[in-house]
């Protein structure tokens, strides 16, 4: 049994003590307020009056923060009662931050949203609808400087949600030493799909059953594929994006035509061109199917290797244009409790001058608003460095198609890399209208299951 | 089933108090425990009930997210399919290959230390790095399984792009990591009493005989072991799908926890995925519960009581 203990406190009770106490500073710790997001405690209820701090989120890597950060500085100098706060998330772990955020309800004040993203966030409620703002300042914003293609990618229901940061499109970027090696006059930028394959069939190298080299690399993006659909004279989305259109013969022949180039050189096969490196960087490949984003990309890659220009993507059969975009773009959280400062700095942050700065002068990619495109044309014709004809890029966003994206994007790509993709690049042997039922099938599925964000 | 020993409540007021301070000693870990595991496994479970999409506030929609998956959702067979695949084909030779390589490795030899650790290093190395040196070794035209396959005459195979060799790819490579179940393996074997070896020779039984009728029955509390671990960690296979092929091809490597992932972090569709969540838990509990409940027919414990 126990013995009366004599001492002031026992070893038990000093253990308990311990114990309660651990507990206590463990429950004093999770019950602290959360930090308090920046900008969000100070200045609320007072407007833009006080000093304000906004949360900046971007998805561009190490390279182009330095160019963020003197429009940054820029914005200082002009807005002294705002201050950003900068962060920069590169890859895919910024869409697992910022759905985390969302879900959270701590979404940062302005961050970057693709034209893909922008229903899929506008439908959520996550970006406010700017429309209004545009609409007071309409003078400053000037829609009509944005790429009419991209302001359809930036709306929701007819209004805009997001503003524009660059725009994209793709060519064809081709290696002029191998096309001097085969004797083979370069390619022009008025030419049709079949053009490409004559082109291409010089350059195949066969090693028995087995392609060793071919004409083109080509990519499997759904967005720009898409623009190829629409040039073949097909559909992508019924009205509402509440139909799935793609199912149909103009397009059954479009990847019939893609199957049978394929099985004739044109580009590889799933797992046929070397792994871990670029093919067309390597001369695996003559030509590549690339974005205007991919011009410094390409450089870096290249060196010195060899010579190399770009001319437009190729025309459908009809003649029509293949060319789909989308881009970068730049909302503001439904939830900010900063309005007004996070729509100035958006504003500051998409006018001709950053866009200059951002875009025009790296040469990144094609500027969001068409007043940044002179600066673009002079820094491209100033430089001695290869493409030579980068200026064809902005050039194709004047016919290209103008195909908004649905609110439910992301289950559709997934749908797109599990039934077409493996058609496309022949991981599966299948017949094209079957393919284009299954994928429509699971489409079907995936808005059916979002019917409510379409309502 | 399980035999559960009866739980005998104190009775007396010291026994009272002895319980009482045991509480308080684990009530640290108990309350981390109901915040952070029980509090969100419980949320989930809620949430399985409604349709949550990141937005607003859950709206209760009964069982319509399990009736959905159950009658309207391929995708739900695709993972069912492809996780089971998985599970069957790698489980058992988890499990036999690792023995095998414990046996080998339970040898005599001088230097046996270095096999020991090479067989044991890649079940430390895991992640991105490792998924993307199995891309390069199941390349089609430039893998080295491909280059060494065609010494032997084998074609090519497209193991990470085809659907019909996909799901081997990956048993295959899941099977790298066998050193963690050989080392486990390895400290059963080594507990395992000469003398009944000796025994067995005494009594005639040779190598093969010795082998089945005293290693094994020794070894089964391990082998019950790394099936119950290799099971629960099997059903979760995740990272090399997502990293390797997002799923394909053609869905042939849409495992559950991928499905679960792609539902919630990509879709933001919370409740179903939380439903798809609760289902795995319920399949493994399930088979777990299966597992333990044949363990009395073949798994020996030298040091337990025979029951009455």
């Amino acid at each position: 049994m126990y013995e009366k203990n004599h001492r002031s406190v026992s070893r038990r009770q000093f253990l308990m003590g311990m114990g309660s106490a651990s507990l206590a500073v463990a429950l004093a710790a999770c019950a602290a307020p959360a930090a308090a997001p920046s900008g969000e405690s100070e200045g609320a209820g007072s407007a833009d009056t006080a000093a304000v701090n906004l949360r900046f989120i971007s998805n561009h890597g190490e390279a182009d923060q330095p160019l963020f950060e003197k429009v940054i500085e820029n914005f200082h100098t002009a807005h002294p009662d705002i201050h950003i706060e900068y962060l920069d998330i590169a890859g895919n772990e910024f869409y697992n931050s910022i759905n985390t955020q969302g879900v959270g309800g701590e979404l940062p004040d302005v961050w970057y949203t693709r034209t893909f993203d922008v229903p899929v966030y506008a439908s959520k409620g996550w970006t406010t609808n700017l429309q209004p703002l545009i609409e007071r300042d309409a003078e400053e914003v000037n829609v009509d400087d944005f790429w009419p293609a991209e302001v359809a990618q930036m709306q929701w229901q007819g209004d805009l949600y997001a503003l524009p940061y660059d725009f994209s499109n793709v060519g064809i970027y081709f290696n002029k030493q191998m096309f001097d090696d085969a004797g083979v006059a370069y390619p022009t930028d008025d030419w049709q799909w079949a053009d490409l394959l004559n082109l291409a069939l010089n350059f195949v190298v066969q090693d028995g059953s087995e392609f060793t080299q071919w004409g083109l690399q080509l990519f499997n993006w759904n967005w720009v594929w898409h623009g190829m659909i629409m040039g073949w004279g097909g559909q992508i989305f019924g009205e509402g994006f509440k139909e799935i259109l793609v199912n149909s013969p103009s397009t059954v022949d479009m990847f019939e035509w893609f199957t049978a180039a394929r099985g004739q050189g044109m580009y590889p096969a799933a797992g046929a061109a070397p792994a871990g490196v670029d093919p067309f960087a390597a001369g695996v490949v003559a030509m590549a199917f690339q974005g205007s984003w991919a011009t410094n990309q390409m450089r870096a890659n290249i060196g010195d290797k060899f010579d190399f220009d770009c001319v437009a993507l190729p025309k459908s059969p009809t003649g029509a244009s293949c060319i789909n975009g989308a881009g970068g773009a730049w909302g503001i959280a439904s939830s900010t409790a900063n309005p007004e400062a996070a729509w100035t700095f958006n504003k500051f942050l998409t006018s001709t001058e950053s866009t200059n700065i951002l875009i025009s002068e790296p040469l990144r990619s094609i500027p969001g608003r068409q007043s940044s495109v002179a600066k673009w044309n002079e820094v491209a014709a100033t430089g001695d460095l290869p493409p030579a004809n980068v200026e064809i890029f902005p050039q194709q966003m004047e016919s290209g198609q103008a195909a908004p994206y649905p609110p439910y994007w992301q289950d559709y790509g997934n749908a797109w890399n599990n039934i077409v993709v493996p058609y496309i690049d022949g991981t599966i042997e299948s017949d094209a209208g079957q393919m284009l039922t299954d994928f429509s099938t699971e489409v079907e599925r995936i808005i059916e299951q979002n019917m409510s964000s379409l309502s | 089933m399980l035999g559960l020993n009866r739980i005998n409540w104190p009775k007396s007021k010291i026994a009272r108090i002895e319980a009482f301070e045991g509480y308080m000693f684990i009530l640290p870990w108990l309350v981390g425990y109901l915040i952070f595991r029980l509090g969100p496994l419980l949320y989930s479970l809620f949430l399985s009930f409604t349709d949550y999409r990141g937005t607003g506030t859950p709206t209760m929609i009964g069982f319509e997210n399990y009736i959905y998956m159950f009658s309207r959702d391929p995708r739900f067979i695709d993972s069912i399919r492809s996780t089971t695949y998985f599970v069957l084909g790698y489980l058992p030779l988890n499990l036999v290959v690792g023995l095998a390589i414990a046996l080998l490795m339970n040898q005599k030899v001088r230097g046996i230390f270095v096999f020991r650790t090479i067989y044991y290093l890649p079940a430390v190395l895991s992640g991105v790095a490792v998924a993307l040196l199995w891309q390069f070794v199941f390349h089609k035209q430039y893998g080295i399984l491909n280059a060494v396959l065609s010494i032997f005459g084998i074609p090519q195979i497209g193991w990470l792009v085809d659907p019909n060799w996909v799901m081997p790819a990956f048993i295959l490579m899941s099977l790298w990591g066998v050193g963690g179940s050989m080392i486990i393996y390895l400290a059963g074997l080594q507990s395992i009493p000469t003398e009944l070896y000796e025994s067995a020779a005494i009594d005639g039984a040779g190598r093969m005989r010795q082998f089945w009728s005293v290693t094994l029955p020794m070894l089964s509390p391990t082998i019950f072991f790394i099936l119950v671990t290799g099971l629960i960690n099997a059903f979760q296979i995740f990272e090399n799908a997502y990293i390797m092929t997002g799923g394909g091809p053609n869905y042939r490597t849409y495992f559950f926890g991928l499905n679960i992932y792609f539902t919630s972090f990509q879709a933001l569709r919370f409740g179903y995925a939380s439903t798809l969540a609760w289902m795995l838990f319920i399949i493994i509990a399930i088979l777990t519960v299966l597992v333990f409940g044949t363990s009395r027919r073949w798994v020996y414990y030298a040091g337990a009581r025979e029951e009455s």
